[in-house]
């Protein structure tokens, strides 16, 4: 059923999936010139941003015919966090690679991603997740277009910030980020088990 | 006989309406109509029953089973039909076969395929192309193509043609030659429901006004219509509700209460539905 789910959600959202790193990155080419790592972020936050609200909003104007479906709550709740956390975590993969690829590029010899990298970009990904379940209900597919791309653009100093801290600061922030969606997902649940459906 | 629905004390308060401590049950083999206006809590009944709304009290028994405990086995056996049709605009049938083909374990491809060619519903339109008629025929081989138990309907021919009606009311004869299937059937359009409902419940204002079987509605009670001078004749004890009209009154009444010589028309449903809330006596 699972599986069945995920072919569903992939098929009617494939173009948002693939093309949004992919215009994400077009968009973050300048910021390059300021480091690759600051560059990565602000693809990974793109990306996710908008993965999350057309996913949650697809999920959201389905509802009704969702919830007629003999599946359970429980069931489309785990496959509403793997369904994000499987493209997360190729976002991740995605943006790692093209940091690591262009870094050795510049420098002309193999630049691993540091390890800070790997815990900030986590930190992101569960952050802008744990506030689209928070605010699901919002429906903020609607509001999916180019100037989604101007959102990261806003926290430009923030990224900034991220690429200054420390491996023990990014793993503090990975941390309380963590935290952060375990609670928010745990609200989602049981806001969802006792929610009407209208 | 089992009953298909039993709703007990069910209480549902939103900010303007509440839907006060209804109870009412649909004996399996029976189709069940269920009427009453717009904002009587019609839609709200079928969603808390679908559990959709989350009730503020009371209990709701499907096939005898609790409607929350039970919920994922129990809505395999259900088909719903809403007003509107909750699929994905840019589907077309044959996609929707595939997607309810893995989800329902009962899915009959080969039954839905046929109600399609039935209801002449066209296999390969994207749904957002097609008419409110065919939408309303796609939505009911929907509800029917995992051979459901029990149909919940609300308002499903509204906005139909006669002739579209027809034939939906068609196919729900014949998924009631089943003796174990039944329907809750919401409407406005009552005379859908004399065609085929065995029971009538009425909602108004959030409370069951009345929930019994259609012919002892019919047959039970009476319309007597004459001038006022005339009216004495009728026992007041009898008397349900009341309309004035330009040459006198006339009496919803209780045929019991009232002398067999007396001669008093059939009611319709529109006719009770107005006097229950129009002309109920104070």
């Amino acid at each position: 059923m699972n599986q069945m789910l995920f072919r569903f959600y992939g098929q009617q959202l494939s173009a948002w999936i693939l093309f949004t790193p992919l215009v994400a990155s077009i968009f973050g080419l300048p910021l390059l010139f300021i480091g690759a790592e600051a560059a990565a972020y602000f693809i990974l936050s793109i990306s996710i941003t908008a993965l999350c609200a057309v996913y949650l909003d697809q999920r959201e104007s389905q509802l009704v015919m969702t919830s007629l479906f003999p599946i359970s709550r429980k069931t489309f709740f785990f496959v509403d966090l793997s369904f994000l956390g499987r493209y997360t975590l190729y976002y991740i993969i995605y943006t790692i690679v093209a940091t690591t690829a262009i870094q050795t590029l510049l420098e002309k010899q193999l630049v691993f991603p540091s390890v800070r990298q790997l815990f900030v970009s986590f930190g992101i990904s569960f952050f802008i997740i744990a506030f689209f379940l928070l605010f699901r209900r919002s429906k903020f597919g609607r509001f999916m277009n180019f100037f989604v791309f101007l959102i990261p653009l806003g926290f430009s100093q923030l990224l900034f910030f991220f690429g200054n801290l420390s491996t023990f600061q990014s793993f503090i922030l990975f941390a309380s980020l963590l935290v952060f969606f375990i609670i928010a997902a745990s609200i989602t649940f049981f806001r969802d088990k006792r929610r009407d459906i209208i | 006989m089992m009953n298909a629905i039993e709703v007990k004390n069910v209480s549902k308060q939103f900010k303007k309406f509440r839907l006060n401590n209804i109870s009412f049950a649909v004996e399996s083999g029976t189709i069940a109509g269920f009427i009453g206006q717009n904002g009587a809590g019609k839609s709200t009944t079928i969603k808390l029953i679908l559990n959709l709304l989350k009730k503020i009290d009371g209990d709701i028994l499907l096939f005898g089973k609790d409607h929350i405990e039970h919920e994922v086995e129990l809505k395999a056996q259900i088909g719903v039909v809403f007003d509107e049709l909750h699929v994905p605009e840019n589907f077309t049938p044959k996609e929707l076969d595939v997607m309810y083909g893995n989800v329902y374990p009962t899915w009959d491809r080969p039954y839905f395929y046929q109600l399609l060619e039935q209801l002449d519903v066209p296999k390969y339109d994207k749904i957002k192309t097609m008419s409110k008629g065919a939408k309303m025929k796609l939505a009911l081989s929907l509800a029917l193509g995992h051979r459901p138990k029990l149909l919940l309907l609300d308002e499903p021919t509204s906005g139909l043609d006669p002739i579209v009606r027809d034939e939906v009311l068609g196919i729900l004869q014949n998924f009631m030659e089943q003796e174990d299937h039944a329907i809750l059937f919401s409407s406005h359009i009552t005379s859908d429901l004399e065609k085929i409902a065995d029971t009538i419940t009425f909602i108004h204002d959030g409370e069951i006004l009345f929930s019994e079987n259609k012919d002892d509605l019919l047959y039970g009670y009476g319309i007597w219509k004459g001038s006022y001078e005339d009216a004495k004749i009728i026992p007041n004890h009898s008397i349900i509700g009341k309309r004035d009209y330009v040459f006198g009154v006339e009496y919803l009444v209780m045929r019991e209460f009232v002398n067999p010589v007396i001669e008093l028309q059939k009611p319709t449903i529109d006719d009770l539905m107005l006097f229950f809330v129009k002309g109920r006596k104070k």
